[in-house]
């Protein structure tokens, strides 16, 4: 096969049994791999009410064609698991250069089942795979985890592993890679934490066959050279990171702040990329084959919160800077660090201690339950405690370690709650951007925005200019971009690639790449086939139309001043278009027509 | 009118935001009077052959102007007035 590597790996954890099988080249020409193999390979073989954290359940990690190519941006891999905060499929995207080292060393797919008796990591240098013992590791961070596995290793080895957090079990624990770099959301690192799975180190040294290297080197300058002349791609990225956002969306008034409940931050300014520019920037780095750089690597020199490390990024320092009311950029990055380093999610993370803050101040979490904390919005230091907290389920942190759906529910107020679900929301107020809201309701793996990034035409211009306020057209675009990130997760490659790039440079790569001929009309539809097998899964697994929604405070709660003042979100209005563009029921069902179009029946 | 600098706009007017009180019925008229204090440098990142750049996010209120009259938005006194070059994240 040119650009799949031909070979799937299948550790079980519980029998140490080890295995490699075939690909098989249709799943992979239908499904193109990463995401899209790796959720059909998920989705073949577990069922879809198998209990998230348990032995039953399947861990998947997936490079894509592109992983480990020079393709831009083409350093990305996947991890698909049932999520134990959702109960829904989970697929979490990271960068960093383990995906590409995983298809160097010949493999499409890592399978993991079962669950180890004792802590054990994964020891991959090409065809020799090992389950080694991690006694010893248990417990540790997650750069003395790298470090550790590396010296018992290979000095050259990429690790993915987990923190405290996923060793505990924390609902939104992350799956980190490369130090810095994170399968963040939906809680995969708890799965791996789950099966006693530490770690996974990799060493490969095989090449990734391109069927037409003079097509595929002629389609992947091309589409460097839109990045390059793009100004986002080109340069603002990494100039001042994603964290730039920050001042634009709280200019736009769909900064969420306070838990949601104000939509503009009035210190915004000392948390957003100028700032960080300016007070802890190190340098720009970015993940493997990347030509736009948007990590940052920084360093806090107060000693209160003195770290160094990499981030934040804009979701990051949105969670724990305006939705908690805290404008300590220090703070924010001290923050950041210690969830790089346990292994979190800082997105669920500062929502859930916003919604800790929220429920405080209401005075519905009373100060003797808070573990002697003042957890009223704007505290830094209540934010850095309740990070370590959480991640070793101390104290409070053990409720809050469930999310903040499941903490608010416990306390009689599932509404303080900004969930879609039971994952937190991201740093985009719905009731001021139409489309994003639409995504978060409808996303498959929970309240998330990456997965159909309207915000580019909503708010930044990039592609299209369309009113924020306004609902027309919003399913058409939500669609296309859900189906379009679809296929780039699936491809290996980086969303951020199509700030320059698009649908026809994508296809144009992976058709020389793989000499699978794909228009770009085939390969959206890849993302679509990808998308509707997931909604699929959702549906068996018991999730139904009803869960696709907003929290009610975003629905009948209408901003209370700034540009979007006086607007709720209109999901519900926006909704039926959206399941009637898909082709599906009016109760969100895939028709039969629709799986036959897309070979799904 | 209080006007705001956000990214690499900022590094060319060296300033995060300004009070702005000389009456400009446009945003045509307020970005002709920043190229004139702010030079070439302002002009490039605001024009592009006379009109509105793609590359320029600018927000009256809170509201992009590309969506209104563009360069012939009217402004007040009472306006807020945002420059943005175009930016992403995620």
């Amino acid at each position: 096969m040119y650009g799949w590597s031909g070979t799937i790996l299948r550790v079980n954890l519980s029998t140490e049994t080890i295995t490699k099988q075939a690909t098989n080249p249709k799943d992979a020409t239908l499904f193109l791999g990463a995401r899209g193999l790796g959720d059909k390979l998920y989705i073949d073989e577990v069922d879809p009410n198998v209990e998230p954290l348990s032995p039953e359940n399947k861990l998947i990690f997936a490079p894509g064609p592109f992983s480990g190519t020079f393709a831009p941006s083409g350093g990305r891999y996947h991890v698909v698991t049932k999520g134990p905060l959702t109960g829904a499929i989970a697929g979490s995207n990271s960068g960093g250069s383990f995906g590409p080292e995983l298809h160097y060393a010949g493999y499409d797919a890592l399978i993991i089942e079962g669950k180890a008796a004792k802590p054990v990591y994964l020891w991959i240098k090409d065809d020799h795979v090992e389950i080694r013992d991690a006694s010893a590791l248990w417990g540790q961070s997650v750069p003395d985890t790298t470090d550790s596995v590396r010296q018992q290793t290979d000095e050259e080895a990429k690790v993915a592993c987990i923190g405290p957090a996923g060793e505990k079990q924390v609902l939104f624990a992350a799956i980190m890679n490369d130090m810095f770099r994170a399968a963040g959301r939906s809680g995969v690192g708890a799965v791996m934490g789950s099966k006693n799975l530490k770690a996974i180190a990799v060493v490969g040294s095989k090449p990734i066959q391109v069927a037409d290297p003079k097509g595929f080197e002629a389609a992947v300058l091309k589409g460097r050279n839109l990045l390059k002349q793009h100004p986002v791609g080109g340069a603002g990225l990494k100039a001042y990171g994603t964290d730039v956002l920050i001042n634009i969306m709280n200019e736009t008034g769909a900064l969420p702040t306070r838990n949601f409940r104000d939509s503009q931050f009035a210190t915004a300014d000392k948390v957003g990329g100028e700032s960080l520019t300016a007070n802890i920037l190190v340098r720009p780095k970015g993940c493997f084959s990347c030509v736009i750089s948007c990590g940052r690597v920084t360093r806090v020199t107060d000693p209160k919160y003195a770290n160094e490390g990499e981030g934040p990024e804009y979701e990051a320092s949105w969670a724990m800077g305006p939705d908690c009311g805290i404008d300590n950029l220090d703070a924010i990055t001290k923050s950041n660090s210690l969830c790089n380093e346990l292994g979190l999610d800082p997105i669920s993370l500062g929502a859930t201690v916003a919604c800790a803050m929220d429920l405080y101040e209401a005075g519905i979490l009373k100060p003797q339950d808070a573990d002697g904390m003042n957890l009223s919005f704007g505290n830094p230091d209540a934010l850095v405690e309740l990070t370590r907290k959480i991640s070793m389920r101390e104290g409070i942190g053990d409720k809050l370690a469930l999310g903040s759906y499941r903490f608010a529910s416990s306390l009689g107020h599932p509404e303080f709650a900004m969930t879609v679900k039971k994952q937190e929301l991201p740093a985009y107020d719905p009731r001021g951007v139409q489309g994003i809201g639409l995504e978060y309701a409808t996303c498959n793996r929970g309240g998330c925005h990456v997965k159909g990034y309207t915000i580019a035409v909503e708010v930044l211009g990039c592609g299209a200019k369309l009113d924020p306020h306004e609902t027309k057209d919003k399913p058409q675009w939500t669609k296309l971009f859900q189906d379009l990130t679809a296929a780039i997760d699936a491809s290996g490659g980086c969303i951020f690639g199509t700030f320059g790039m698009g649908g026809d440079n994508y296809a144009e790569m992976l058709s020389a790449l793989t000499g699978v001929p794909y228009s770009t009309d085939e390969y959206i539809q890849a993302g679509e086939r990808i998308w509707n097998l997931e909604r699929l899964f959702n549906l068996k697994a018991g999730l139904t139309a009803a869960d696709d929604t907003l929290p009610e405070r975003l629905l009948k709660s209408p901003v209370k001043s700034g540009p979007a003042k006086g607007e709720v979100s209109h999901v519900p209005e926006m909704l039926p278009e959206y399941y009637k563009l898909r082709g599906w029921t009016e109760k969100g069902v895939p028709t039969k027509d629709c799986l036959q179009k897309l070979q799904l029946a | 009118m209080l006007v705001k600098y956000f990214a690499d706009i900022r590094t060319v007017t060296g300033r995060g935001e300004q009070q702005w009180t000389k009456a400009v019925p446009t945003v045509r008229a307020l970005a002709s009077e920043l190229v004139s204090e702010y030079g070439a440098a302002f002009e490039k990142k605001v024009f592009h052959e006379g009109r509105l750049s793609d590359s320029i996010i600018i927000l009256v209120n809170g509201r992009n102007v590309a969506l209104q009259n563009g360069l012939e938005t009217p402004l007040s006194q009472e306006d807020t007035v945002v420059f943005f070059p175009m930016v992403a994240g995620g």
